[in-house]
């Protein structure tokens, strides 16, 4: 009982230091922000925006569940329809797992402090092995639940299939999860991918990438309202993500039985279930008490200097290269920030162009190069509405404005001030004015969002051979709207930036300046998106809707100039207030 | 020479003072060390000495330049080294070197054979290529005091420099702080460790709830209070002196009265 009752502490200390989700990569037993105190709206914030990550994925599985499940009922094949979707539900612990139970395990820095405690090494195991399950609860739980408990609804089951269901998605996780950590602990044993944290980071979160990929391109990508009996009992006779996952998660029959019988089969699929359960959690355990070694470090190997090196670090620089020099490299060792800002505008470019020229499968969007060309000269470049090329330049300009204020904005400079936390001290004492630091931050944002988008918009233009008339200048307002799009941010982080954090995570991701930009940013482009409106409806005269463009960037961009310093010289001259 | 004029800061409108009045001269040619028991106002007092806080009332003037209305100059004349060396974590030790060689304009010609040794002196040559992430509390510690060092402005200011500090290199420093003092420099800093502030220190500067009790040589303060007293003993004294006239006197024996 003793025991039992030291685990429980250590679970929860553990739980509320995010040692499970893999949010303890800074800070351990720390809080993730330093002030305990959390402001109310900050908190009801907090719960909104988990209400509504709930709401959206709940939503959209009680609607892929309302497609599929009648059509499969009536089919009599609701087993095909478990199957398929507890396969799912495994896979998805697996891949969104990994990440989480790697960082758990390889890079938590508290366990030096909870091995000092009066607890045994296994009770330390059990309870950060506990709530590494725990975490991997939830996703299914959001996503599950809401789908099979549609599936009841249109079966009319009785009550007892939504315990058996609740219990059966809490519990089917944890093969899954022991699995993880089997891998895990091999992986940090015989791979060098513990020695490096970054790095370990980007590669696992480009492998989730690729696995949201393949799962929107490849062969799940089929809409219950799209198939016909013939194509589904196709789709059910070929090898499926069923198949290769039952292979590794042999209780997902018995758990799929036992959610679906009733009476004595489904308490006998139970204790099936149960025993498979506890024998991969055994052997997790075992495996975990065997090579899970925290204590013995991970050290990179050490790069030894050599002159050239040395001669090229040490070239000098002016200031303001030094300091851009210095956000680059720090926005590109970062891995939230490289997937943000840099390689996630680049992969949702790529992602955009393999959507419009592979097309989704099943969506019906899969076009031709050659009817694309086609459609831009024919149906845009030739509308009678644009009757001469003034025209077609000016509204080539509108919408890349648009464009610009939609996706031009690049999170880094919503966090420009609060990343820095308690370096901002330092930064201070530095003989360099605010203006030109943040000068050197905000040009790479600015590079950063803007370049792929240049790039692509160059690389479609020759392409599609539009006239350097209607390329130049929409790429030139796109860079200018894109400029602003990124300066917006950086006021409000100016304004009030998180600084008082021990786990960076939270001044990056859970900045709420980046969802008001993104607003302001996207009411811009219903404003400019307007004008075409009047245009057409009032049939104004180009040079005057051209002219309120210009003013309007203009304005906000000589407004943001001014204000932006000024808001830094003066948050600057309170740091007290935010540290 | 910094001039510290009347320097007032308080964390809250209603609230106490950190730092109440501060008036200090310190010339050239000399170690001045910071001490004073937890929540005196040192480190307030530096972070406004190197503008990282605002003072409510007074100014600090560098080399002629305020910390105010003149702060870019008046930083060129400090280097100032915090005693949480935990800021950019993701660069090498070499890479925060070049930066701090680029911001403070050293001469190109120099920056190499400056760093060389500075690495040396202090045993962090073999690991300047490495993330200052995978370096110990020392280590951090080291990297900026070489990047301190390595623009060698006329005033150090140090914040609690010796933690951390192995032997060796603790007493690298101490010699560094001496030499730089004796070519008329300024150094300043804070310590909670009184032996080193004893051996090292021509002026101590004793602060306590935001007023300074004592500014002199350890001889005067000794003179002072007690001829064959440690400075332990005498900062214990005067601080926990300063304390009890804080509260109310609770009423003594009646000879002591009368007395």
């Amino acid at each position: 009982m003793k025991s039992l009752a030291r685990i429980w502490l250590l679970f929860r200390l553990l739980w509320k230091s995010g040692s499970g989700a893999g949010l303890d990569m800074q800070g351990g037993l720390f809080n993730k922000r330093k002030k305990k105190v959390q402001g109310k709206a900050s908190k009801i914030g907090q719960y909104l925006l988990s209400a509504f990550l709930f709401l959206y994925l709940g939503g959209m599985m009680v609607y892929l569940s309302s497609q599929m499940s009648p059509l499969l009922i009536q089919m009599g094949q609701d087993r095909f329809l478990f199957e398929t979707f507890m396969a799912l539900f495994a896979m998805m612990t697996l891949v969104f797992g990994l990440f989480s139970t790697f960082s758990s395990l390889a890079f938590s820095t508290d366990q030096d402090r909870l091995t000092v405690l009066p607890v045994k090494r296994g009770e330390i195991l059990i309870a950060r092995l506990a709530v590494i399950a725990v975490y991997q609860v939830f996703l299914p739980l959001m996503m599950g639940v809401p789908f099979f408990a549609t599936y009841g609804y249109f079966k009319g089951v009785a009550w007892t299939f939504y315990l058996r269901m609740l219990l059966a998605m809490i519990l089917q996780v944890l093969v899954p999860v022991s699995i993880l950590v089997i891998l895990c602990l091999v992986l940090i044993r015989l791979t060098p991918l513990a020695k490096n944290k970054d790095r370990f980071m980007i590669i696992a979160q480009l492998a989730m990438l690729a696995v949201v990929l393949y799962l929107s391109f490849g062969p799940l990508n089929q809409r219950g309202g799209d198939l016909d009996m013939a194509q589904l009992q196709q789709l059910m006779a070929k090898p499926s993500l069923y198949h290769a996952m039952r292979v590794f998660i042999p209780s997902l029959d018995a758990w799929i039985d036992f959610m679906l019988q009733g009476g004595h089969a489904s308490l006998l699929a139970l204790v099936q279930a149960l025993l498979i359960t506890l024998a991969f959690i055994v052997l997790a355990y075992v495996a975990a008490n065997a090579l899970y070694r925290p204590e013995t470090g991970t050290q990179a190997k050490r790069k030894q200097l050599n002159r050239g090196q040395i001669a090229k670090v040490l070239r000098p620089r002016s200031s303001f290269m030094a300091l851009f020099n210095r956000e680059a490299k720090l926005v590109f060792r970062n891995p939230t920030l490289l997937m943000n800002n840099v390689l996630g505008s680049v992969i949702f470019l790529a992602v955009m162009v393999a959507s419009v020229f592979m097309g989704a499968q099943g969506s019906g969007t899969k076009l031709s190069f050659v009817s694309m060309k086609e459609a831009v000269h024919t149906t845009f470049l030739s509308h009678p509405g644009f009757d001469n090329l003034i025209v077609i330049a000016l509204f080539s300009l509108i919408l890349s404005v648009i464009g610009a204020f939609m996706i031009g904005m690049s999170s880094l400079n919503a966090s420009a001030l609060s990343r820095q936390g308690e370096e901002i001290y330092w930064s201070m004492t530095l003989p360099v004015s605010y203006k030109k630091q943040y000068a050197a931050k905000s040009l790479l944002a600015i590079l950063l969002s803007v370049t792929p988008y240049v790039v692509i918009l160059v690389v479609l233009a020759c392409l599609f051979e539009i006239p350097a008339l209607l390329v130049i200048p929409p790429l030139l307002f796109f860079i200018w709207s894109a400029t602003v799009s990124n300066l917006w941010p950086l006021f409000l982080d100016a304004q009030n930036p998180i600084l008082d954090w021990e786990n960076e995570i939270t001044a990056i991701k859970n900045n709420k300046n980046i969802l008001i930009s993104m607003v302001i940013n996207w009411v811009q482009a219903g404003i400019y998106g307007l004008t075409i409106y009047l245009y057409l409806e009032y049939q104004l005269e180009p040079w005057l809707v051209l002219l309120g463009l210009v003013a309007f960037l203009l304005i906000q961009t000589l407004y943001l100039l001014w204000a932006i310093p000024r808001r830094i010289k003066r948050t600057m001259g309170q740091i007290e207030r935010y540290l | 020479m910094i001039e510290i004029q009347n320097l007032s800061k308080a964390y809250s409108k209603a609230g106490k003072k950190a730092v109440d009045g501060i008036n200090l001269n310190l010339t050239g040619g000399k170690i001045y060390g910071l001490l004073g028991p937890n929540g005196a106002g040192k480190t307030t007092t530096l972070k406004m000495i190197t503008g990282i806080l605002q003072p409510d009332e007074g100014d600090v003037l560098l080399e002629g330049h305020s910390i105010r209305t003149d702060d870019l100059e008046a930083k060129k004349t400090f280097a100032f080294v915090p005693d949480e060396p935990n800021a950019f974590l993701r660069l090498t030790g070499l890479e925060y070197l070049a930066f701090i060689a680029d911001i403070y304009e050293v001469p190109a010609a120099s920056r190499q054979e400056k760093i060389r040794e500075l690495g040396q002196v202090f045993e962090m040559h073999a690991v300047l290529n490495d993330k200052i992430s995978s370096y110990s509390h020392g280590m951090r510690q080291k990297i900026f005091l070489i990047g301190a060092l390595l623009q060698n402005p006329p005033v150090w200011i140090l914040d609690e420099p010796m933690t951390g500090l192995d032997p060796k290199s603790a007493f690298t420093l101490k010699e560094m702080m001496r030499s730089h003092a004796d070519q008329g420099n300024i150094v300043l800093f804070s310590t909670h460790v009184l032996d080193v502030a004893e051996k090292v220190c021509d002026i101590v500067i004793i602060i306590d709830q935001g007023k300074i009790l004592f500014q002199g040589p350890l001889e005067d303060l000794r003179s002072h209070y007690a001829e064959d007293s440690s400075l332990e003993s005498i900062f214990l004294q005067l601080t926990e002196a300063e304390s009890a006239f804080a509260k109310p006197a609770e009423p003594g024996p009646p000879e002591s009265q009368a007395e």
